[in-house]
């Protein structure tokens, strides 16, 4: 019955206690016993759990018997907690009706919290403010409140207090949750729609849909469409995760559970896309359905070059199960064969990165990464660019843009000072500062993507101690007055060093970069001469002396001995080198460009 | 090749000095009574466990090898009463070379007579330098005289091979200094020389000294020429440099340390002493008390262990072998699968091959260690 089913997010920011409350409510539930509660059963990677985040959306269905004396389905819909996965998360949300606000009482309101329950709001969703950690000393449930209601513009005076890891408050979250949140609108009779909001590949049975029906049902052997390609399918399977993946003979309007259909590639079920009827369709998907592009894009390079096929083979399985990451074949004249691979962001290709070394064991070596550029050449076409090496000559361009997003800073006051300058040097245009409450602040601007890929996390991370919490959205293309800057190793252009940057602070950019590739690339047999250049004028120039010998005076016993040791570490270093020409460059030299800037 | 085949040898290291020299980095304690007593019966307990365990399978001897520290630090009797124990272990032939290492100030030729009737018959002295104001910087003890008379008296002593370790590169040295030292000690008529450019070892009290600026790093380019000058001057006066620090008179070659860069085999006695047996790489632990604690417990005092393949021994014999003027022999390339590479340093100018042999450039020689990274 449609009127038993509730379908629910909860908004967290990182350990705001997200999966500790969901843990709770499959024990309250007794869809898993407390045996069987793993910690944190919807995490499933290891990656996530060791980054403890959460990747992938999930969807778990339980049967919770409410005080009414009626029994409920529950369908929790779980959501990628980072800024890159902006448009997942909106995609999840709009498949609830409602969405719990969990915020840590020791912590108060983050970035990221808001851009979320933003865009809770701009789906609709009736929205349950849950206060956590009530247990901890330090707890605030007043001023946490207060924050709720100031920051997020929310009614927090019936907020309910908890703590999800005693357990504490949860069974009124879960009677709010049948109270407040409204069940599912929808047309039984009309045909099949549906919202995809998440999909990954099987082994055994291809790609795995998960999805919210908004109209009709499913069943086995029902053909359906997916209206973004027409392409269609017949269904194999349907059922949900309770949290173990259950069979169902059908699902029915505002359910969500999952679907397979012999579906080979999860590109041709993209997240937000819609399913129907492939016999009689809806003639409305369902809105906001965008293609995600990647916003960054990096260089991938095996470092051993006899493993390039392999290294395809892994990106080819990886996007099995990633449809949001891209990829193309790239040469570089000093790295070889390789890939260009674009990203939704910079956590997602360190993911990605970490998952081919991990998991395919691969050496990869990296080159720093860039956003799109989009370029009006003389002859008036309109060229985007996301490899620097790849930018035609400067005469040819006529006017140069690159992406600007809007970023949300919250921080203690006491850092404000460090990140107003943080943002001054990257460009920044500030658009709003306001306090939320006596110690913290609220910082807004508009910056150049290409200034915030380049560690800019890491540095407000490490300026702030840890404190600022950081979201953003994508703003657009605007003009710039950018140049490239090319890294000269002994007279010739490394084509992987080559990168893009304001023309203004190019030239501060070519020496600094200059002086840390200096430290970087160690001495060898020959002299090397480090130049930064902005077309054939030369801005910076740094010197390697000569290694004028290399070798150990006494070789007997003890020095073999140690001398094994040190060749055997060398070799490890030797693994992420590269020789450039003559010259052997380590992995650290090709993401120097991360490393300055800030000194 | 089966183990069997190699040749073997038989390191003892004696930990004591009466003091550290400042460039010095080897595992040593100052010489006192009690500590070297009880260094004393854990070598005898050291010896008769490898003779339990049968360790070297009953094979000979070809070399014994008494290093330091300085062995002569010990009482001369104890030293020839240890190579007494030696011998009575393991098999040793009348050409089995025996060479014990000396302070110059620490032997009078009563001792060294001693040392000649044991059976030591190769003396190695660490001379170091034949102008005195060398040495205040190094902390070496001893006047060049010293040295001198302590060669005088090895040879009345009965010893004919007899090596002087030198170092080039002093601070303060001088290119014509170098040549002093080297013109100085033809006149000892030795039959071997090592010439180490001395190099400064993390840790060390010359480091230190460096790094408050009380004393100036070697420079590269003065050690480059002074090597070159000992190699011509010593070419001029009949020793062949046969490795990269080492020249000798025709046969006078050290047998012992020609093990290490021929995938000889070696076991090593006393703490920090490395060996390898059988393929297998080990030392003994680098501390006075815990090697005599092991060895009480009648344990041998291994720390480290490291069994190496097959390809590993090939890779680890082209590598040190390289070290050789002579070079290695193609079929250890071959089996080292090191055929690529080799190429890659001909061409670098690094290595130069003919039909039977590889063996470093004058070239190479500077970077030996850049072509041991290339190889290993």
């Amino acid at each position: 019955m449609q009127s038993l089913i509730r379908n629910f997010s909860i908004i967290a920011h990182i350990d705001h206690g997200k999966s500790t409350l969901a843990d709770r409510f499959l024990e309250a539930t007794g869809a898993v016993t407390a045996r069987e509660a793993k910690e944190q059963i919807l995490d499933a990677m290891d990656l996530e759990r060791e980054r403890g985040i959460t990747i992938k959306a999930h969807a778990v269905a339980i049967r919770y018997k409410a005080q009414d004396g009626k029994t409920y389905a529950l369908h929790l819909i779980d959501t990628p907690g980072h800024v890159d996965f902006t448009y997942e998360v909106s995609r999840s949300l709009a498949a609830c009706e409602g969405a719990l606000l969990l915020v840590d009482a020791t912590q108060g309101v983050q970035a990221q919290t808001i851009a979320n329950v933003n865009l809770a709001m701009a789906n609709h969703l009736t929205i349950i403010p849950v206060i956590n950690k009530i247990d901890l000393a330090s707890s605030d449930i007043e001023g946490t409140k207060h924050s709720i209601s100031e920051v997020l513009q929310l009614d927090a005076a019936d907020a309910l207090p908890i703590s999800a890891k005693e357990g504490k408050g949860v069974p009124e979250v879960l009677e709010a949750i049948i109270a407040r949140v409204p069940p599912p609108s929808g047309d039984p009779q009309a045909p099949f729609k549906a919202l995809i909001f998440d999909s990954w590949f099987d082994n055994y049975q291809g790609v795995i849909v998960l999805a919210r029906l908004v109209d009709g049902s499913i069943r086995p052997g029902m053909k359906i469409k997916v209206m973004s390609n027409n392409r269609t399918f017949e269904v194999m399977e349907v059922g949900q995760f309770t949290p173990k993946r259950t069979k169902k003979t059908e699902l029915l309007t505002g359910e969500v559970g999952y679907l397979c259909a012999n579906m080979r590639e999860v590109a041709d079920v993209k997240i937000g896309d819609t399913l129907t009827d492939a016999v009689l369709p809806t003639s409305a998907p369902f809105p906001g359905y965008k293609e995600v592009k990647p916003l960054v894009f990096c260089g991938l390079y095996p470092t051993d070059t006899g493993r390039y096929e392999d290294l395809r083979d892994a990106l080819v399985k990886l996007r099995l199960n990633d449809s949001s990451f891209v990829y193309e074949p790239e040469t570089s004249l000093a790295l070889g064969f390789g890939f260009r691979c674009g990203f939704l962001g910079l956590l997602h290709m360190e993911i990605i990165q970490e998952r081919l070394e991990r998991e395919y064991n691969l050496t990869l070596l990296t080159t720093a990464p860039t956003v799109v550029y989009r370029l009006l050449t003389t002859k008036g076409e309109v060229l985007e660019v996301n490899n620097p090496s790849q930018l035609p000559p400067p005469s040819s361009i006529d006017s140069f843009e690159e992406p600007f997003i809007l970023a949300s800073i919250i921080t203690p006051e006491r850092y404000m000072g460090a990140i107003l300058q943080l943002c001054q040097e990257r460009r920044g245009i500030q658009k709003g500062l306001s306090f939320l409450d006596p110690t913290r602040v609220m910082i807004s601007y508009e910056l150049p993507l290409n200034e915030v890929i380049l560690d800019f996390y890491d540095k407000l991370k490490s300026r702030t101690q840890g404190y600022a919490s950081l979201d953003y959205e994508v703003l657009g293309y605007r003009n710039s007055d950018l140049v490239r800057l090319d890294i000269l190793l002994n007279g010739e252009a490394v084509d992987a060093l080559s990168f893009i940057t304001h023309k203004d602070r190019s030239v501060q950019r070519g020496r600094q970069l200059a002086e840390k590739m200096k430290e970087l690339i160690p001495r060898q047999m020959y002299e090397i001469a480090i130049q930064a250049a902005i077309g054939s004028k030369i801005v910076a120039r740094e010197t390697i002396g000569a290694m004028k010998k290399n070798v150990l005076a006494k070789c007997y016993g003890g020095d073999i001995t140690r001398k094994r040791k040190l060749l055997e570490k060398q070799k490890e270093g030797k693994k992420r080198m590269k020789a450039v020409g003559s010259v052997e460059v380590p992995q650290e030299a090709f993401l120097a460009i991360l490393k300055v800037g800030d000194e | 090749m089966s183990p069997s085949d190699n040749n073997l040898g038989l390191y003892v290291h004696i930990p004591f000095c009466h003091r550290r020299c400042h460039f010095c980095a080897f595992y040593l304690e100052i010489a006192r009574p009690d500590p070297m007593a009880r260094f004393h019966s854990a070598l005898i307990q050291e010896i008769a466990l490898h003779r339990r365990q049968d360790s070297l399978n009953g094979r000979a001897l070809q070399s014994i090898y008494f290093g330091g520290g300085t062995p002569t630090s010990l009482p001369v009797n104890q030293l020839a009463a240890l190579l007494t124990l030696i011998r009575a272990t393991w098999p040793t032939s009348p050409t089995t070379e025996i060479t014990v290492e000396a302070h110059p100030t620490s032997v009078t030729e009563r001792d060294l007579t001693v040392l000649a009737d044991a059976g030591f018959n190769r003396i190695s002295f660490g001379a170091e330098s034949m102008t005195d104001k060398d040495f205040a910087s190094i902390g070496r003890f001893g006047q060049v005289q010293d040295t001198a008379a302590a060669v005088q008296a090895a040879h009345r002593a009965g010893f004919e091979n007899i090596n002087l370790d030198l170092m080039y590169g002093l601070p303060g040295q001088l290119l014509q200094d170098w040549i002093h030292t080297l013109e100085s000690l033809m006149t000892l008529t030795p039959s071997h020389i090592s010439c180490y450019a001395l190099t400064i070892e993390e840790g060390t009290r010359l480091a230190q000294d460096i790094t408050r600026n009380l004393v100036l790093p070697p420079d590269d380019m003065l050690q480059l020429d002074m090597e070159s000058a000992a190699e011509h001057f010593l070419a001029e006066a009949g020793f062949s440099r046969y490795e990269i620090s080492n020249y000798a008179k025709p046969d006078y070659a050290c047998r012992h340390n020609l093990l290490y860069w021929t995938d000889g085999e070696y076991l090593g006695l006393g703490p920090s002493a490395q060996s390898y047996l059988h393929g297998i790489r080990f030392g003994n632990i680098a501390d006075l008390e815990a090697y005599t604690a092991s060895l009480n417990d009648n344990h041998l005092p291994m720390t480290d262990r490291t069994i190496l393949s097959a390809s590993e021994r090939q890779r680890d014999a082209l590598v040190f072998g390289l070290r050789l003027l002579r070079g290695v022999p193609r079929k250890t390339i071959k089996a080292a699968e090191r055929d690529h590479q080799i190429d890659e340093l001909v061409a670098k100018g690094l290595l130069d091959t003919d039909r039977d042999r590889v063996r470093l450039t004058s070239l190479g020689r500077r970077y030996a260690d850049t072509v041991a990274e290339q190889l290993f």
